[in-house]
């Protein structure tokens, strides 16, 4: 059993970060990716998921459309104090990154404690306002763990909102906080097609816990 | 969805407030805060939450 430790830290989404002028750190960013193509070159193509239409430069490319969502591409030289280069330079790779509401939240995998140390040692120094949000030891990994992955693009908006007002109103509780006529007055719709929304948003979460 | 019962742990010195799982808290406790190497104890970490 391996003793390493995730960790996920959160870092501020401008100054150092390679999406600096790239989208506006309010923007939600789902997912990074990373390939340095020339190692006679510093530059890497970074790729990342995001809501389609946004506004970026003429230099980032709309490189594939999934609908809602979009991935963008674009090339640059990150600085040296980048969370990308301080995992490079530790040997890390980024397991995950995203960007909410202009944070950058970082998830690698430190082989030890005195490696994870260096890490945070060489983000605080850049960037003295970096939080470390969570660590967790692999050891201590269920082995029941049975995890499965639950798209949540997969629900509509209206289904989303729905599931939400339904969750927030104690539908779902037992006994149960509000009734489905009292959630469909609050969201201003018919009980029947409130029931139909939370009835068609239950299978599909239900289908991706369940097959 | 569940996750391992974590704790909160906030230093002493620094103020990071960290959620840790049980391995993490005893490796947080033999080797002290992980941002600024305060060592700590049992009361810096409080009761798990269930995620």
């Amino acid at each position: 059993m391996g003793s390493g430790i995730r960790a996920e830290v959160s870092l501020p989404a401008g100054a150092s970060s390679p999406f600096d002028g790239v989208v506006d750190g309010s923007t939600p960013i789902y997912s990074v990716s990373r390939s340095v193509p020339d190692k006679s070159t510093e530059s890497a193509v970074f790729e990342f998921i995001a809501d389609a239409g946004l506004s970026v430069p003429d230099w980032v490319d709309v490189v594939f459309d999934y609908g809602p969502k979009t991935a963008y591409r674009f090339e640059a030289v990150p600085a040296e104090d980048s969370p990308f280069a301080v995992l490079d330079r530790h040997g890390l790779p980024v397991t995950e990154l995203t960007i909410r509401d202009g944070r950058l939240l970082v998830t690698f995998h430190a082989t030890d404690l005195p490696a994870l140390r260096s890490v945070l040692d060489a983000f605080r120094e850049s960037t003295p306002d970096m939080e470390v949000l969570r660590l967790l030891q692999s050891s201590s990994t269920p082995e029941e763990s049975d995890l499965v992955t639950v798209d949540r693009s997969d629900l509509t908006e209206r289904q989303r909102e729905v599931l939400t007002a339904a969750y927030d109103a104690g539908y779902f509780d037992h006994p149960k906080g509000a009734n489905a006529g009292e959630v469909a007055a609050s969201l201003d719709i018919d009980r029947s097609t409130f029931s139909e929304h939370i009835a068609a948003a239950q299978r599909k979460l239900l289908s991706s816990l369940l097959d | 969805m569940t996750s391992p019962a974590t704790h909160t742990f906030v230093c002493p010195e620094c103020r990071r407030s960290i959620e840790v799982d049980n391995a993490m808290r005893s490796a947080l406790l033999d080797a002290g805060c992980v941002v600024c190497g305060e060592s700590i104890t049992e009361s810096d970490i409080v009761d798990p939450q269930t995620a």
